[in-house]
């Protein structure tokens, strides 16, 4: 691989043009001219920013260049037939959801709710479409959303994202409607179809506008069907529109196989009086790294961004946040929690900035990190960028290991060893996981979390 | 080895250190199923050492001696075998886990002595329905059930909270390490009712005071004294009285 015009960049193995060159006539929105346009125009900013290297500050902790040198081809389709059953593990119990699911970067209408996507299928107000299915004027808000993009050497990846993206949900809140279940998007890479080895990379793109005074709660759920596959690589971006005093729930479990990659980013725009809380848990992929950014745009919205990394074996994963105060009495929240084990490393980068004259801003920032071996490994590392007087922004992190004294106090009442670590583990994670609103997706959550404790702490 | 004895304690010579000071310097001392024995002496004496000791925590080396519990040797068990077999130590310094419901951890606690019994695990309703009556008989409220392990606890809460357990998990031996510090006098009744209800004929304990006003409510059976990492002295009730008077000065070891 040879450095590019940016030092601090990959230059894009030739595999990437090749693929392009070969599916972009067939990607949705093909024939719509903004839409084809702006995905060409995505294609040639990765190819000038090249794939970023760990001398971008964004990327320092991330090392993208097993996967730039890798040989890059789009995920081959799932297996026609896939069993309700291989999907019920990821989902929420009870029949409380309304369920769409993706596999290998294709909306699957048989996996889904029936008629999901048609007129009558959610409240009033409400509608969902996947990107390969939709019409023109959807289309044309996503060619937008994808025109007005930055050229920016860390953003290469949601560039190579919009020129790519196969499949994805555009899903409108109108003003003042209100979900009345979660709405689980789930996107799943089946690993079967093809040999293990081999792999593939899906792209995601999902566009969540939720207009004035709307309510909603959307969860996106990554995961793996089929045994692990080295070369499975998810790259996904979640762009989301809070409307005026509109409030948003977006919770995202990404809990992928092993050795699978996973790059994704939220970027949030929030108006005035809008309220946006995110939740993010990763446990899953050989390299992980997801991205959540807030643009507070409008005055006195509110945003809680918290996240949760479970790592054990050799994986590394990444959350990084970005979270920008462009407007005045808002409030922003961060709270990140990392327990890691064997020898795996989990980063937290946070970043506050406030814009001059968003004065009276709140904007807070806290991690926890808790190491459970002797060579796991956790980075902390915030950000403020504050450029007005009259605010408020305070950050913390605290790094430790299991306190032995709990250790025995636990075992001195009969808990074994084991036992009593996975009880103090679960206590570490237990106020991010009792902060969902929502009865059915806390259940989720926390399903989820038992799952990985279930697997032992000693990997 | 040893042949099957009826004392539910029984320390022959023991001798443990903590890094290299070493602490008790030859401890023998015999409990026999359904007597409540005292354990008195001065600060440093290595009370709360032969309480750690016996409930297996890191950081104690035996460098000799034995403690028999039931005839089996105690010492080769890790901690939660220990508990499991019915040892119980009630903390002079209970721990604070934030996180952890009492109600969660007394459960698993109870199911882990349970299977181990292979008997049937405790249900939540039956569960609940147990912990409720025994926090009635303490004077203690409900919510402690869903509180976080003793944060937040005042220190007689703490302490009302380690009989609390040990009531539910019905141990055969029961260690209370100095459970009358920081009690005031109205705890302090009530603990010890607690602890007198649960005195039986399969069921011994072990109660470790620096005071002699703790016995004024649970009377104990036999009176020993520990100085310099030895017992020194053994008396019926009267002695803890007489050492009220004398103070432990009188007793080089």
């Amino acid at each position: 691989m040879v450095a590019v015009a940016h030092p601090t960049a990959l230059r894009p193995a030739p595999a990437f043009g090749e693929a392009f060159a070969r599916v972009r006539g067939t990607l949705p929105g093909a024939r719509t001219t903004a839409l084809s346009r702006a995905r060409e125009e995505a294609f040639a900013r990765f190819v000038r920013v090249g794939v970023p290297t760990s001398r971008i500050e964004e990327w320092k902790y991330t090392n993208l260049a097993p996967l730039a040198a890798s040989p890059f081809r789009l995920a081959e389709p799932g297996r026609a037939e896939i069993r309700q059953s291989e999907v019920a593990h990821f989902r929420m119990a009870g029949l409380c959801e309304h369920l769409l699911v993706f596999v290998n970067g294709r909306f699957r209408p048989d996996l889904s709710d029936p008629d999901i996507a048609d007129d009558g299928a959610l409240p009033k107000g409400i509608t969902v479409s996947p990107l390969s299915t939709a019409a023109e004027p959807e289309l044309g808000t996503v060619a937008s959303a994808l025109a007005d993009s930055e050229e920016y050497p860390a953003l290469a990846l949601e560039a190579l994202n919009g020129a790519f993206a196969t499949d994805g949900a555009l899903i409108e809140i109108g003003a003042g409607a209100k979900l009345d279940r979660p709405l689980h998007l789930l996107f799943l890479f089946d690993t079967l179809p093809v040999p293990p080895a081999v792999g593939g990379a899906q792209f995601l793109r999902t566009l969540i506008v939720a207009e004035e005074g709307s309510e909603a709660t959307i969860v996106e759920g990554y995961g793996t069907l089929g045994p692990a596959a080295p070369g499975a690589w998810t790259n996904a971006v979640t762009e989301i529109h809070v409307g005026r005093g509109a409030k948003l729930r977006h919770y995202k479990m990404q809990i992928e196989d092993h050795q699978a990659a996973h790059t994704s980013s939220t970027v949030a725009t929030l108006t005035a009086d809008a309220e946006y809380n995110h939740f993010v848990l990763a446990s899953g992929g050989h390299l992980a790294r997801q991205e959540v950014r807030v643009n507070i745009a409008g005055r006195n919205a509110k945003t809680n961004v918290r996240g949760l990394t479970l790592a054990r074996g050799h994986q590394h994963i990444e959350h990084r946040t970005d979270i920008h105060h462009d407007a005045e009495g808002a409030c922003s929240n961060q709270f990140f929690k990392t327990a890691v084990t064997g020898r795996a490393h989990g980063v937290f980068q946070g970043k506050i900035e406030v814009a001059p004259g968003a004065q009276k801003t709140d904007a807070r920032q806290n991690s926890r990190n808790l190491l459970l071996s002797d060579r796991a490994v956790a980075d902390s590392k915030p950000e403020l960028i504050i450029n007005a007087d009259d605010v408020m922004c305070s950050h913390g992190s605290a790094t430790g290991d299991l306190d032995p004294n709990e250790v025995f106090y636990l075992r001195s009442r009969g808990l074994d060893d084991a036992e009593a670590r996975a009880l103090l583990v679960e206590a570490f994670a237990a106020d991010l996981i009792d902060a969902i609103s929502e009865e059915p997706v806390r259940g989720h959550f926390r399903n989820q979390f038992a799952r990985w404790l279930d697997a032992g702490l000693e990997a | 080895m040893s042949a099957p004895t009826s004392a539910m304690l029984e320390i022959r010579d023991l001798q443990a250190q903590v890094g290299n000071k070493v602490i008790l310097k030859g401890l023998s001392l015999t409990v026999p199923a359904g007597e409540v024995h005292a354990i008195m002496g001065p600060n440093g004496s290595g009370k709360s050492t032969l309480a750690h000791v016996l409930a297996g925590r890191e950081g104690y080396t035996v460098t000799g001696g034995q403690a028999l519990f039931q005839g089996r040797d105690l010492l080769d068990m890790p901690p939660e075998q220990r508990a499991r077999a019915g040892v119980f130590l009630a903390f002079q310094y209970p721990v604070e886990i934030p996180g952890v419901p009492n109600a969660t951890f007394l459960k698993a606690a109870i199911n882990a002595a349970r299977r181990e019994r292979g008997e049937t695990e405790l249900d939540a309703i039956e569960f609940l329905k147990r912990a409720k009556a025994t926090l009635r008989k303490l004077k203690m409220d409900d919510s402690v059930l869903a509180r976080a392990l003793n944060v937040g606890f005042s220190g007689g809460e703490k302490k009302r909270n380690e009989i609390f357990q040990m009531a539910m998990l019905e141990p055969k031996l029961a260690i209370l390490d100095e459970t009358d510090s920081g009690l005031d006098i109205d705890a302090l009744r009530i603990v010890s009712e607690g602890v007198n209800a649960l005195r039986a004929a399969d069921r011994s304990m072990l109660i470790i005071t620096h005071y002699q006003r703790l016995l004024d409510y649970i009377v104990p059976d036999k009176v020993h004294v520990l100085s310099g990492g030895r017992i020194v002295k053994t008396g019926d009730k009267d002695l803890a009285v007489e050492l009220e008077r004398t103070g432990y000065a009188g007793l080089a070891a």
